[in-house]
This record gives structure tokens, sequence and C-alpha cells, in this order.
């Protein structure tokens, strides 16, 4: 059943018709449209087989690999480095002491205003010049760090601010300290309950890794190019590396979305107080 | 000094017009797109949605590659400052329209039926009943977009404009001085973000004034 169906009251027999009208007239209009695209696009040498058969080339298809493992390194390190700053900040904020709760907020204020792209260039141009030598891969992975880390920590803190309250009550009943009331009871629900959130904003971190473009590191977009002005298929080629990231965020987007429809049927601690 | 303040103040003003008007472009991609998402048709439902996963599941910084270095390929060509207004109101546009399609339908089916019974047709009871609620509860994830689309538009900076980010970039080759210069950037990122930020609590307390 489609979304709007749920929405609205059962179609009328005009309303049917009027319906079938329309998909028949759009229908039409997306075949026009779509012949007429191919055309210009056949027209300016698009789909020529010489620049795409480029992408069947061992060599080309070695130089690409390349590419994709800086990417998947570059995401990996970035994942590990804001999920755990990420958890750290959470913590912070979610201490008794006033002041440490307050750093964290400055921490998540300030560092999420900042595009991510310019704390990947701070850290590319800026951090040699104060004495701290640095690789362009890990300029891109402290510089997706500092903004990724903020988003997880919100998540981290609203996953445990949304469990139950006889959760933590509870476990205070039962003689647990803080901190083992925040490690065995809270945090891993928690993490349970924010599921779906975190696997999202791991697609948003891949993402990111391409901003390594702009830093000269070889990852996929970069090699891209390469490949792309050396063949001369550059439109072929941002549209394969386009086609690549929309493969695995719909993977994962799907994956959360199942995730989280099992979440609805998750335990007493994930119910609002 | 001179030549900071007047370097910051230009990329400070093209980093807001940018924004700016891809805020407007956003809004009327984020209308038309969250309208067809909702049609009857069930083919616009499912094209539209296909599209969304394409758009916003391909990285930011390769849609603007590909608009700016790959279509002047098959003759189409846009300047630096239009061809990020269309990128970022393209992009942003389509992430409005997902909000604006979870607003549409948490609007309660009673109004909806009540608003048929009286004899409202399908156009008139999406124009006059639902989007006025929709928008309500839209108002907190678009200022949320907004500030989003303020800090995308940095990667305006891979196709040559220079706004904040190309500022910063510019005077660290000019006076060879990078820390001031990214950290001056910043500084106005969240000035930027703040004033997004008020303008939007400003306009949900307006728009929930009557709740």
């Amino acid at each position: 059943v489609s979304q709007s169906a749920s929405r609205n009251e059962a179609l009328g027999p005009i309303a049917r018709r009027r319906v079938k009208v329309a998909t028949a007239l759009l229908l039409s209009l997306t075949v026009v449209l779509a012949w007429w695209a191919v055309a210009r696009l056949h027209e300016k040498g698009i789909f020529e087989y010489r620049r795409w058969s480029v992408f069947l080339e061992p060599d080309v298809v070695k130089f690409l690999i390349v590419g994709l493992w800086g990417t998947v390194k570059a995401a990996a390190l970035s994942a590990a480095s804001s999920l755990s700053v990420g958890m750290l900040v959470a913590l912070m904020r979610l201490s008794r002491i006033r002041t440490i709760a307050l750093i964290g907020y400055w921490y998540v204020s300030l560092l999420r205003s900042v595009p991510t792209l310019l704390w990947i260039m701070f850290c590319f141009f800026a951090l040699p010049s104060l004495g701290v030598n640095i690789s362009s891969l890990w300029a891109l992975v402290l510089g997706i760090t500092l903004y990724n880390s903020t988003v997880f920590a919100e998540i981290f803190r609203a996953g445990v601010l949304s469990l139950a309250r006889g959760q933590t009550e509870a476990a205070l009943a039962l003689g647990m300290s803080r901190r083992q009331l925040m490690r065995f009871v809270l945090l891993p629900q928690a993490i349970r309950v924010m599921m779906p959130s975190i696997l999202t904003q791991l697609v948003v971190l891949l993402k990111d890794t391409s901003l390594g473009y702009v830093i000269g590191y070889e990852e996929l977009l970069r090699r891209g190019q390469q490949l792309g002005e050396y063949a001369g298929n550059l439109v072929q080629t941002y549209t394969a590396i386009a086609a690549f990231f929309i493969v695995v965020g719909v993977a994962v987007t799907k994956l959360a979305q199942s995730l989280s429809r099992r979440a609805l049927l998750a335990p007493a601690g994930s119910s609002k107080r | 000094m001179d030549e900071w303040i007047d370097a910051f103040r230009d990329g400070f003003l093209t980093t807001v017009s940018l924004s700016a008007s891809a805020m407007v472009g956003a809004a009327l991609v984020g209308l038309v797109v969250g309208l067809l998402r909702v049609s009857p048709v069930p083919i616009l439902q499912k094209g539209m949605a296909a599209m969304t996963e394409c758009v916003r599941n391909t990285p930011l910084t390769v849609l603007f590659v590909l608009f700016y270095f790959g279509l002047p390929k098959i003759g189409i060509r846009f300047e630096p400052f239009p061809s990020s207004v269309i990128v970022l109101s393209i992009y942003m546009g389509f992430l409005l329209a997902e909000t604006l399609r979870s607003g549409i339908e948490s609007v309660p089916k009673g109004q909806i039926e009540a608003a048929r019974a009286l004899g409202l047709s399908y156009m008139q009871v999406e124009i006059r009943i639902v989007l006025p609620y929709a928008l309500r509860t839209v108002v907190a994830p678009a200022g949320a977009l907004a500030i989003d689309l303020a800090k995308n538009s940095s990667i305006a900076y891979t196709i040559s404009l220079v706004e904040l980010t190309g500022t910063a970039a510019q005077l660290t080759t000019s006076t060879a001085r990078p820390v001031p210069a990214f950290l001056g950037a910043a500084v106005l990122y969240v000035v930027i973000t703040l004033l997004i930020g008020t303008a939007f609590s400003l306009l949900e307390r307006k728009v929930n004034r009557h709740r």
C-alpha cells in the first residue's frame, strides 16, 4: 500500500480514473523526456562504448580499487575515532560534575557549528604551522572526527535520556555504582535504541570522506578525477562514483529501517518515561 | 590588517548570499517534491522517493564536481555562484521534502476527513488544511536543515567559489598565516549558524503562538 493511501480516503471511481489518466500522462512524459535526454547525451558521446569500456580494463580497475581502499581506510578510522570521542563527550555531558558537563556542552556547541570541510582544511594547512606534522589521511580523519563526534555525542546522550527512569532507579537500588549503572545498564540499551541513528550518521561520515578530494588525499573521488581527465570520461566516472555511494547508502538505510522496526518491539528499557 | 578585514567581509557576504539564495531555492524544490511525494498518483510518489534516495546518498562534493566539471562536457555550463545555488537547492530541497512529507503525514486524519466531508476538493484540502498544519511541524527541522545548508555551502570551495572557506584558503596562501585565517572563518561560521538558529526559533515561536 502506498504511503498516501493510508493518509487519504479510499479513492472513488472518478478519482481512480483521474489517477489512471495522470499515470498514463506522466509515463508518456517520462518516456519523452528520457528519450530527449538520452538522444542529447548520445549526441555528446556520453554512451560511446570506449568511454565506458575503460572501467573493464584491469589497470583502471586496480587504479580505482586503490582509491576505494583510501575511502574505506579513511571511513573506518574516522568511524572508530568519531564513535569513541562521541561516547566520551556524551559521558561528559551526562556527568554530575558541572564543569565537566559544561566542557562537553561547549565542545558540541562550538565544533558542530563549523563545516567539516573547514575542520579538514584547518588540520591539513594550519596544524603544520603549529608544529604538528600531519599526513592528508590523518588530517581528513581528524577533521571528520571533530565534526562527527559532536553528532554521535548527541545521539548517545539522547539514547541514554530516552531510557525509562526506572532503569536508573532499579540499578541504584541494587547497589550499583554510577559507573556500573552507565556501563552495564544505560549504555548498552542506549546504543541499541539509537542503532538506526548511528547507522544513518555513519553513512554521512562515509560521504564526508570524499572531502579528502580537496586536500589531495587519494580516495575514490580524487582517483576518479585523475582517471576521468586522463581517459576523457569525467561524466561517466563521476556518475559511477555517485552510483557506488548510492548503493552503499541505500543498503545501510534499509538495514537501519529494519532495525528501527525491531526496536519498536524492544525491551522495557526503551520505553519513554 | 585591512587585507584581512576586506577578505573576511567579502567571504562572509558571499557565504551569506549563497546560503540565502539556496534557502529560497531549496524551499521551492522542497515544497514541489514534498507535495509530489504525497500525491495519490503512485508513479509520482515512487519516482520522487527514488530520486530522494539518489540525491541524499550522493556526497555533496560529488554533486558539485559533477555539476561544475562534468556538465560542461554535455554543453551545460554555469558560473560557480549559480552552480552552487542550483546544487545546494536541489540537495537540500530533497532533504526538506522528506521532512515536509513526514510533517504532512502527521496531520491528524480527522482534519482531512472533516474537510472532505465539508465538500473541499483534494487540492483545497492539501493547500488550506494539510499544508498549514504540516508547515508548523516542519519549522524546527527546517531550521536544522538551514544551518546544515549554510555549513554545506563551504563545499562550493571545490568549484573555486571564494566564500568563507575559500577566503581562509586564499589568506593562507597570501599571508602564510593559516591559523588565524581558518579560526577567523570558523568564528564567522559560528556567527552565521547562530543567526539562522535565532531566526528559526523566533519563527517557531510565532507559528506556534496559537497552539
